[in-house]
């Protein structure tokens, strides 16, 4: 049986932590306001490039850019699992980090599978579960900027052009509200260009200087944006499954104290029947003293 | 079937300037000057499907026989018959421009470009700055004076 006093300290204690994940929510709430705005605002730049390099990638023969040409050997894949730096967000990063693997599972027992991890906490469970990590990104992930996106797309088009890997993946969680995040895989490369939709009229298009330039300079700017779209969608959803881990967690505490509170109450009730029930026997003594 | 408009009752292209960060902007025009890697072109409505880069300069749009001006930097140009799509790596338009702020990165620049060689970073970088801190300066003198006109 618990005393009274050490109700009291737990209902005190599981009041703080209820304030401080309430407080958790409300800053990931507020942060994910301004990531969301950020994604949203990047996400039209990021869908045009793609329409665009994907439609020009469609009218072009693939031997007009090595990015557009899948290699002779098709066994070495690159994925790129995007995760963040923080923890209190649930499951979402140990949910990516998982489901990247099990992607990469799903390729095929002959393939040589790297994982190239982008945020500390996947690397963390990657680590925790043993799965070899072929490079790490070592930058915070939180508010990256088109710069940090444009260094690590540099160093991806440099791997598939020596010929260091065959199929590049992105591996991230698309953010659709604060509720649903879907990791998911994204072939970034060999850029298939069977999801362009072609234009039914397409008839007369003139490309200035020549398709070719124009490919050359424009896939890398794509590759650029998807990556830097991957970091903002995993931004927003890691503050989103934070958001609501943190929702949870309040409602817990909510519950714990309203437990703690009903044993404090049953307690204090008995210890006050017992009070009053001795005031009256020591009553009952004082009146039959009397009587006599 | 020609894509037919429904604003005014007049040929109006849809110009947008979109950049990683922003929508610059979104608006019913006559009239566009793009400069584009091979020289300064000018759109009118209808014309023929066209992809292009674009360099870093003075874009100019005309509404109503009015001009207006925005800095953009390299990036690309696709042309439809009735819709201009702008992807620039960075766009301001002119009321946007902060003055003192471009002067002091046109300054930044120069001193970059001028330092001895061995100490220099990034020339090719030096020399973007540069010029997108004089395209703005330029965008803003251009606003001004049209404001002036009036």
């Amino acid at each position: 049986m618990k005393t009274i006093h050490e109700l009291k300290f737990r209902i005190a204690g599981t009041k703080n932590i209820q304030q401080i994940t309430m407080a958790m929510k409300m800053v990931a709430a507020a942060r994910l306001k301004k990531a969301q705005a950020r994604l949203e605002s990047a996400r039209p730049y990021a869908r045009k490039i793609a329409e665009v390099t994907l439609d020009l990638a469609a009218l072009t023969p693939w031997s007009f850019n090595p990015l557009l040409r899948p290699h002779h050997y098709f066994i070495r894949d690159l994925i790129i699992v995007f995760t963040g730096d923080r923890g209190l967000a649930g499951n979402f990063h140990s949910e990516i980090a998982d489901q990247a693997v099990e992607f990469g599972k799903r390729l095929g027992k002959k393939r040589k599978v790297s994982y190239y991890m982008i945020g500390l906490k996947g690397y963390h469970r990657f680590l925790e579960k043993g799965v070899p990590v072929f490079k790490r990104f070592k930058e915070p992930v939180a508010g990256v900027s088109f710069r940090l996106a444009r260094i690590l797309a540099k160093e991806i088009i440099d791997w598939y052009t020596k010929e260091e890997f065959d199929r590049i993946f992105l591996f991230y969680s698309k953010f659709y509200s604060a509720l649903c995040q879907r990791p998911r895989p994204f072939q970034l490369l060999p850029i298939d260009p069977a999801k362009a939709k072609i234009k039914e009229e397409s008839g007369l298009f003139i490309f200035e200087p020549s398709r070719k330039k124009l490919l050359d300079s424009i896939i890398p700017r794509y590759i650029e944006s998807e990556i830097f779209r991957a970091f903002l969608e995993t931004e927003a959803g890691e503050l989103g499954a934070r958001m609501t881990a943190m929702s949870a967690a309040a409602d817990n505490a909510a519950k714990i104290i309203e437990h703690y509170q009903l044993e404090f109450n049953q307690i204090r009730q008995t210890m006050i029947t017992n009070e009053i029930v001795e005031i009256v026997g020591g009553a009952e003594v004082l009146k039959n003293e009397g009587k006599e | 079937m020609p894509e037919t408009n429904s604003w005014n009752g007049t040929d109006r292209i849809l110009l947008e300037v979109v950049t990683p960060t922003k929508v610059e902007l979104r608006k019913e025009v006559d009239y566009v000057v793009a400069p584009t890697i091979q020289g300064m072109i000018g759109i009118m409505p209808r014309h023929i499907r066209l992809m292009t880069i674009l360099d870093t300069g003075v874009l100019r749009y005309k509404i109503n026989d009015e001009n207006f001006y925005m800095a953009v930097s390299e990036g690309y140009m696709e042309v439809m018959p009735h819709k201009v799509i702008v992807l620039a790596e960075a766009a301001e338009l002119a009321e946007n421009i902060d003055v003192e702020q471009a002067l002091a990165e046109k300054r930044q620049a120069e001193a970059e470009l001028y330092r001895p060689m061995a100490e220099k970073i990034s020339f090719a970088r030096a020399q973007v700055n540069l010029q997108w801190a004089l395209t703005k300066l330029q965008v803003a003198k251009k606003h001004h004076h049209s404001k002036e006109d009036k």
